[in-house]
């Protein structure tokens, strides 16, 4: 019992249906394919990147199934530790990402599909790199 | 306020800029707000600076404190506390007595005008407000004190909003909602029942971030949460549209996750988030537990004729929730509209008396 802090660690047993509805595919997915290659084609247009916010949808999680088959896997995966794993994987669309935030109990706390050539918090911040900078050149100092 | 920005701030506990922002694609994601939003956010909140928040807790349950603390620890939306300075919060504060009463007043002085003040809790104004007192003042006396140089006011949770359970018939306290006594500041509702964390932090957030207040509907609740009522959001609402539904709580079409219309949901009335948001780290929501939604961020809603009445047939159905639902079905097909109307004309006229049995 130990290790059981977790609801997703209590074993549930479903007969049947899932009580919830959850199986049900509401046709979320192929809306937002749509929307998608929008996206898309202003980014080839002007360079523009753009995002799609996955947790406000009234999807299922057929739906979100279907999704993820409909964009599939592409070559890039990649996880940033910023208070929980971020995971992002580039999906079978180059260009398009899915990008799963969550916190550090590994609760998903947003999910979006980013639409750029590299997703925004793949790269170092402005700020960051200057802070960067400063601390190698103090240690060169130090060591010096 | 202290001079070093957010930003700096975090720089020197050894987290990157991409902690803000992840921190404000999760705010925008619950507000939401365009995800393009977060990196506008996440560069103006780490150019900001800490505020100082008063919170002052009146005839509550704590149920709010609980939602916004409870839910988070050690997690991402935890980082709130880091953006504010929270300088009296009773539940919280290590301190007691006469020096967590100097640290309020101190707190007025040196942050006069600037401060953001958060209440939660209904203030009791019966028998000259003896029914609830802090430190020898009554709520009022410490509302009113204690607003007078605030910045803004959220009233956290449906008692400070709306009166909320201690305002329930027949309110033997006589007690009254914040901008029944304050009617000279910005006020911000972010009722609920308590209210979910991830609004309160959004709110919040949202001034830290843009220092306004959000655009609000006509219950100052901030629309990016309460624009949209649950049935809007539900992900039962095809069940709906298709008109299949509950008849008892464990019927075939409860356990096919049918619409809770018929026992009682008032989800079609209820503007709240908790259908996109959702609760316990965005694990479920009452609809998604097989129960309807009882209106909690409503006004008056414990109130309203029994919690497993469809909304048809209760005080609050005749009008707003009928229509509501009905203008809600237009939008899907003039068809479902007209089907659902019928069959909210035959609830109002008692098919539903034993959908609860056992009943409240």
């Amino acid at each position: 019992m130990a290790d059981m802090n977790r609801l997703a660690d209590i074993p549930v047993r479903v007969e049947g249906d899932a009580p919830d509805g959850a199986q049900a595919e509401g046709g979320m997915a192929e809306a937002i394919v749509g929307e998608v290659a929008q996206h898309l084609a202003r980014l080839v247009e002007s360079g523009e990147a753009g995002a799609i916010d996955l947790q406000s949808m009234p999807m299922t999680e057929a739906d979100k199934a279907a999704l993820r088959e409909a964009l599939g896997e592409g070559e890039v995966e990649a996880t940033v530790q910023v208070i929980g794993p971020t995971r992002i994987h580039e999906t079978g669309y180059p260009g398009v990402w899915w990008i799963q935030h969550m916190n550090a109990e590994e609760h998903v706390v947003a999910e979006q599909l980013e639409i750029a050539r590299v997703p925004g918090l793949l790269s170092a911040h402005e700020a960051d790199v200057r802070a960067a900078l400063q601390r190698l050149r103090a240690r060169t100092q130090d060591e010096g | 306020m202290t001079e070093e920005t957010l930003g700096e701030m975090m720089s020197r506990r050894g987290m990157s800029r991409r902690t803000f922002l992840k921190f404000c694609t999760a705010v925008a994601s619950s507000m939401a707000l365009p995800p393009s939003m977060a990196p506008v956010m996440a560069e103006s909140l780490a150019n900001a600076r800490r505020r100082s928040v008063i919170w002052l807790s009146f005839q509550e349950c704590t149920g709010c404190t609980e939602s916004l603390t409870r839910s988070y620890s050690p997690t991402l939306e935890k980082l709130i506390f880091d953006f504010i300075s929270l300088d009296y919060h009773h539940t919280l504060s290590a301190a007691s007595g006469h020096a967590v009463e100097k640290a309020r007043e101190e707190a007025m002085e040196a942050n006069q005008g600037e401060y953001l003040l958060i209440v939660d809790g209904s203030i009791p104004v019966k028998d000259g407000g003896v029914y609830s007192t802090i430190a020898g003042m009554t709520n009022r006396q410490m509302l009113e004190e204690t607003a007078r140089h605030a910045k803004a006011i959220v009233a956290v949770g449906t008692c400070a909003a709306f009166g909320g359970i201690p305002k329930a018939k027949p309110n033997p306290t006589g007690a009254v909602s914040v901008e029944d006594i304050i009617t000279d500041k910005p006020i911000v509702h972010v009722p609920g029942c308590p209210p979910i964390g991830e609004v309160i932090t959004g709110t919040v957030s949202h001034y830290l971030t843009f220092n306004t207040l959000p655009e609000l509907d006509d219950k100052r609740r901030p629309l990016a949460f309460f624009g949209d009522t649950i049935h809007d959001r539900c992900y039962r609402r095809p069940f709906y549209d298709q008109g299949k539904f509950a008849e008892s709580f464990d019927d075939e079409g409860a356990r096919k996750g049918w619409c809770l219309y018929k026992l009682g949901c008032k989800a079609p009335i209820a503007h709240n988030a908790c259908a996109t948001v959702k609760w316990n780290q965005g694990t479920s929501f009452p609809i998604q537990s097989g129960h309807g939604c009882f209106a909690c961020s409503e006004p008056d809603f414990w109130d309203q004729g029994g919690f497993y009445k469809p909304l048809s047939a209760g005080v609050w159905g005749s009008a707003e929730g009928i229509a509501a639902a009905a203008a809600a079905g237009v939008a899907v097909g003039a068809g479902a509209a007209a089907v659902s109307r019928a069959r909210q004309k035959k609830l109002a006229e008692g098919e539903s008396e034993d959908t609860f049995k056992g009943g409240v």
